[in-house]
């Protein structure tokens, strides 16, 4: 199967207080195949969300070596990374995230002026927010929305600019488990609709059967692999 | 609780120490107040009596008594032993006060009556002053007193003179001592004998009295001559065992007598001056003989003192105002940063007493240091601002008459009440909130208090009517300041009023700027730019209040810049234009009688010799010189108007080449111009234009002027007539003040100038001044000590320089200079703290924010951009609009203050000053604020870590 990410024997160290080296990712192989939704699951602490940011190029691995699209993160400047996260990523947080002084419309305008879109922005702006079925309130201010509510939003800014990846830390965390269900079905129809990739993590035990690929983790390791393919 | 209240205050260390700086300046402003209001207090009462002595030539501080005894009355021991019971009782009450030290006595004791001398009759008086011979020389002859050892027989006496004196004093004369005055206005000489017919002895002899000698005075500084020797016209001082002798033997009929106490004058303060004034009143309304020369002084400082106090306080509010703006924002921004915490506290079942009363400790903790750091401060800035001689120019001149007092510790502690209450202001409103208000309140943020109800508006229509209502009443004001009366503080309230509404009103439109900025290229806009704009018009109300400081401290310094230059610099002007030159001198003039043709007595002036004058050149310190003869007494008669002129008659180069003058007055039309018309005219005349109004007169046209004798008794005395033709009109001249005032009304001079041969032919020669023109500015003793190496001894010394610095020091002036100093530093203070707390704790604040940029793929040169970008439309839109409204401002409100500071009206008018320098250092520190504060952010931006940033948003 064609895999958008690859990771080999990723290591990602910190170093304590105490001056001691703790291993957060203790040699980490993952590959992500594209246009199906990877869940990484695992209880707080096991290391998703430091896999999350090394995958997403948000932080560099210790060691090992991540390939995006067949290409090697290591060889990325800097530049060709925020390039990369502009471009082809696209990310959904556990904190919903959204940009305090926009309103729903502009947050996703944002996305895509980073992104450089060529594209008419305003349709654009308007499909993604009523395919997350919040074109009536695309003038409304995140303040003045629901947790579920933004975190749609936020979906619908990281779906956009078309990006070959969304990233989502923990996007239920906050969210009841009915809207819960519901994002993750939203999740679901954007790759249907959108043929995008999305690389996700939860510890919520009953959102596990919805994904493509299910990771879990403990310890900085992945202990198991499963596929619903 | 102390030990959380100190973590919390550890935590926020930075906006922890700029609350306790802004509590810190608060206790030392108002702190000054007290200080500076005794200072400015004791100054107006220095000056009072320094102007007094300057106007009158005369000492200022003097009580006394004057009267006189009747017949068996009239014995001189008991007149003493009166003069003594009284200077007893005064000083037994005055004591209360504080001790006056008293500087000097003087008594003089006569009995006048008429004189026969020659075949000429003269009123004349014998007077007796205790201790005149020690604070004489003999000009001529000498007195036969053992009282007089001390003065000393003048050299070179004429024996024949001596040997009349002696023979007289045999023949039982009495040997008295006159003045040179007399001597020269009477023709008195040495041997000389006068005979009072009116006073015979028991035999029937008449009272005669020799004149044994001339004197003049040992140091005319002495406090001793506070009746100066001219004025001692009638008077022949004679011994105290002659008064005795003469009162013993012959039938005088009463004697007067003058007793005067100079009093020590620094020794009447802020402190006393009141009870010093109550006994004073109470002695002069209980004994008519009683006198006082400074109860008038004392009245023009009880009045005088109304308006320091409204002023000092006037001046003071707009800097209390920012300092207490600057505590509300740096307590907003705590409150701020603490408002989940508060909500938190108060959903756990805390009370809102409970919250408050956390916070009421944390302001005793601020309270204390801010007394601890302000009450020194304070003390420091008011001795700094003290010596300010000029807007930010020290010297320390009259600091010394400032110092603690207690009521300095009272306004300090009203500070730190007051600061407390603003800095909780902000907690009470957050304290009101659970968590759930709290976040519903964070979603209906919407516009500022003052935009929404339009307080811009209301505040700029106020104002901009009260300006017009003062501009209508600008006579009434200059009436009401001149005569001492309370000063309106509206006056200068109103100019505040104006900068807030202009300033907000720039406000408000400097963010719809923004907006159609943003708008014309909103579909065009970089990420950066967008998201930045979109930050200043979405947190306008809050970023508002940084702004709103900003163009207030930029306006308000500008202001008080420019109001400050403008009054010292037109001040200046207006005493460079009165004195006419840098240096004015007139010598002392001796006047001789003589007998003219048809035997009546004329008088001349004996010219002092002008050479020593010219000598001066020599000096590097002179430039020029030249002889102008002002005379006042002159007459200008047209059918049937006659009017008193001053005639000015000069030697029009050196006058050019030696008076200040600026080109600019009369119309524009240079002033060598008419000197130039003058000197080819020897008839010519130049006159001022109100007496060519008055006279309906024109060039070409002649007229004539006549003037009298310059002395009371030569007053009816026709001088002398001349004609001239009036060859120019001018509106201005050198030291020709057009306006001047008697009894509270005003009136107007006119002016005629002419050749000074022209002048000297006509009337003869007379005191004239010598104008001298400075190289620079020069060391006035060095001056004084080239005018006595050239034999020069001025009556009247008038120097530029010592009258602006004179000026300077004048207890309103000082306060204005020394408050809008002290107000532009501490304003400066704030803006840059003011503007770097808000900028860093506002990054802070959106540290997630620019983690989530940052992930998006922002780059960091992006987001510099961007903060950029804020900071041109809003600090650098605000620095202009702040600049804009302090030039305006300028332009409306200076003049009227003018009008306080320089009520008269003058030939001048007022010009309002600014000065490039001001304006500089204000950009320097504006400049150099937005310089740190971008490299503090850049740096704080370099370091954003973006996996750490958005875990802030989990929390």
């Amino acid at each position: 199967m064609d895999n958008i990410i690859i990771a080999e024997n990723v290591k990602r160290c910190f170093r304590l207080g105490d001056g001691e080296d703790f291993y957060a990712l203790k040699g980490v192989d993952i590959d992500i195949p594209r246009g199906t939704l990877t869940i990484l699951k695992g209880r707080s602490g096991s290391g998703k969300t430091t896999l999350l940011n090394a995958l997403s190029t948000l932080d560099t691995p210790t060691e090992g070596e991540i390939f995006f699209d067949g290409v090697s993160c290591a060889d990325m400047s800097e530049a060709d990374k925020e390039a990369l996260r502009r471009k082809d990523i696209g990310f959904v947080f556990q904190s919903v995230a959204l940009i305090p002084i926009m309103n729903a419309y502009e947050n996703v305008d944002f996305s895509l002026r980073l992104a450089q879109c060529e594209e008419e922005r305003s349709s654009r702006i308007k499909k993604v927010l009523s395919l997350v079925g919040m074109q009536e309130r695309m003038l409304h201010m995140p303040g003045q929305m629901s947790g579920g509510e933004q975190q749609r939003i936020a979906i619908a800014r990281a779906v956009a600019p078309k990006p070959k990846v969304i990233f989502a830390d923990e996007p239920t965390g906050a969210l009841d488990t009915d809207t819960g269900l519901k994002c993750m079905a939203l999740f679901k129809n954007l790759i249907t609709h959108e043929g995008v990739t999305i690389v996700m993590t939860t510890h919520d035990p009953n959102l596990m059967e919805l994904g493509d690929v299910i990771y879990e983790m403990e310890d900085g390791e992945i202990i198991d692999r499963r596929s619903n393919i | 609780m102390f030990k959380l209240i100190r973590q919390k205050m550890k935590n926020k260390r930075w906006l922890t120490a700029c609350l306790t700086l802004g509590m810190t300046f608060l206790v030392a402003i108002f702190v000054c107040q007290p200080m500076f209001e005794k200072g400015a207090l004791n100054m107006l009462l220095r000056s009072s009596f320094y102007d007094y002595t300057i106007s009158e030539n005369k000492y200022p501080a003097v009580i006394g008594r004057e009267d006189s005894k009747k017949g068996e009355d009239g014995d001189l021991e008991a007149v003493l032993n009166e003069i003594d019971g009284y200077d007893r009782t005064w000083f037994k009450y005055l004591a209360d006060t504080d001790a006056l030290e008293i500087q000097t006595r003087v008594k003089l004791t006569e009995m006048a009556s008429t004189g026969f001398y020659g075949n000429r009759t003269h009123y004349m008086a014998l007077s007796y002053m205790p201790e005149f011979g020690q604070h004489i020389t003999m000009a001529d002859g000498q007195f036969y007193d053992s009282e007089f050892d001390t003065a000393e027989p003048a050299e070179g006496n004429n024996e024949y003179a001596m040997t009349q004196v002696m023979s007289a004093i045999d023949d039982g004369c009495y040997p008295c001592l006159i003045s040179q005055k007399i001597m020269n206005e009477r023709g008195f000489v040495v041997g000389e004998t006068l005979t009072f017919d009116m006073w015979k002895n028991k035999d029937g002899e008449k009272l005669k009295v020799v004149v044994s000698g001339i004197y003049k005075e040992k140091d005319i500084y002495d406090s001793f001559w506070y009746i100066e020797p001219d004025e001692f016209k009638n008077e022949m001082f004679i011994s105290r065992e002659a008064m005795n002798a003469i009162l013993e033997e012959y039938s005088c009929n009463g004697m007067s007598y003058i007793h005067y106490v100079m009093l020590d004058y620094d020794d009447i303060t802020s402190n006393n001056v009141e009870a010093v004034k109550d006994y004073i009143e109470q002695f002069a309304s209980i004994d008519p003989n009683f006198v006082v020369t400074f109860l008038p002084l004392l009245e023009n400082y009880m009045s005088g003192k109304k308006t320091i106090g409204t002023l000092l306080w006037v001046l003071q509010l707009p800097i209390l105002g920012m300092v207490l703006a600057f505590i509300y924002m740096v307590s907003s921004q705590i409150a701020e940063s603490e408002k989940n915490e508060i909500a938190m506290q108060r959903s756990r079942g805390l009370s809102r007493f409970q919250i408050i009363a956390e916070y009421m400790v944390q302001c005793g903790i601020l309270a204390l240091y801010g007394l601890i750091l302000g009450l020194p401060l304070g003390y420091g800035l008011c001795k700094l601002c003290a010596g300010t001689t000029d807007f930010l120019t020290f010297d320390g001149g009259g600091a010394y008459l400032y110092g603690f007092t207690p009521k300095m510790l009272v306004f300090g502690c009203i500070a730190v009440v007051l600061g407390a209450i603003v800095i909780i202001i902000p907690i009470v409103s957050y304290s009101k909130i659970t968590i759930v208000e709290h976040k519903n309140l964070n979603a209906a943020r919407g516009k500022a208090l003052w935009e929404r109800f339009f307080i811009d508006i209301i505040l700029l229509g106020t104002s901009l009517y009260l300006l017009r209502n003062f501009n209508i009443q600008k006579e009434r004001i200059r009436f009401d300041v001149m005569m001492g009366n309370k000063m309106d503080p509206l006056i200068f309230l109103d100019s505040t009023l104006f900068i807030i509404g202009f300033g907000l009103l720039a406000l408000r439109l400097s963010h719809y700027l923004v907006r159609l900025v943003y708008r014309i290229g909103k579909k065009k806009w970089r990420p950066a730019m967008y998201a930045s704009f979109l930050q200043i018009t979405r947190t306008f109300g809050k970023q508002g209040f940084i702004s709103v400081f900003m163009i207030l401290t930029v306006a308000m310094g500008l202001f008080n810049a420019n109001t400050a230059r403008t009054i010292n610099q037109n001040n200046e002007d207006r005493l460079t234009y009165g004195d006419g030159a840098d240096a004015v001198i007139t010598e002392r003039w001796v006047m001789r009688t003589f007998k003219d043709t048809r035997n009546t007595t004329d008088y001349k002036y004996e010219e002092p010799d002008y050479g020593r004058f010219e000598l001066l050149e020599n000096s590097s310190m002179v430039a020029n010189q030249t002889r102008v003869l002002r005379l006042d007494n002159t007459d200008i008669s047209k059918d049937g108007i006659s009017n008193k002129v001053t005639l000015m008659g000069i030697y029009s180069k050196e006058f050019g080449e030696t008076a200040n003058f600026k080109d600019e007055l009369n119309k524009d039309v240079h002033w060598y111009t008419y000197l130039n018309e003058l000197a080819s005219n020897p008839d010519g005349l130049i006159i001022s234009s109100n007496l060519a109004k008055l006279y309906e007169l024109q060039i070409g046209d002649a007229i004539s002027l006549s003037r009298m004798g310059d002395t009371f008794s030569f007053s009816d005395r026709f001088r002398g007539s001349m004609t001239g033709v009036v060859c120019a009109i001018v509106d201005d001249w050198p030291g020709y003040e057009r306006y001047y005032y008697e009894e509270g009304e005003e009136k107007e001079r006119y002016l005629v100038v002419a050749n000074f041969p022209k002048v000297v032919n006509a009337y003869q020669i007379a005191p004239y001044e010598v104008w001298v023109r400075l190289n620079g500015d020069v060391d006035i003793e060095e001056f004084e000590a080239l005018l006595d190496a050239n034999k020069i001894v001025p009556k009247d010394l008038t120097l530029l320089q010592k009258d602006i610095s004179d000026m300077k020091q004048q207890p309103l002036i000082q306060i204005t200079n020394g408050m809008f100093t002290l107000s532009f530093i501490i304003a400066l203070v704030l803006c840059a703290l003011g503007f770097l707390i808000y900028w860093i704790s506002s990054i802070k604040q959106r540290e997630l924010l620019f983690g989530v940029y940052r992930a998006m793929g922002l780059p960091v040169k992006e987001l510099n951009a961007m903060l950029t970008n804020e900071h041109i439309f809003s600090t650098f839109l605000s620095v202009l609009a702040g600049g804009g409204v302090g030039m305006v401002s300028t332009q409306m409100f200076v003049k009227l203050f003018g009008i306080v500071y320089l009520p008269e009206k003058h030939n001048l008018d007022i010009y309002i000053y600014f000065q490039m320098g001001d304006i500089m250092k204000l950009a320097v520190v504006v400049a150099l604020m937005i310089i740190v504060c971008m490299l503090i952010l850049r740096r704080l931006i370099r370091s954003l870590n973006i996996t750490q940033a958005l875990k802030l948003g989990e929390e």
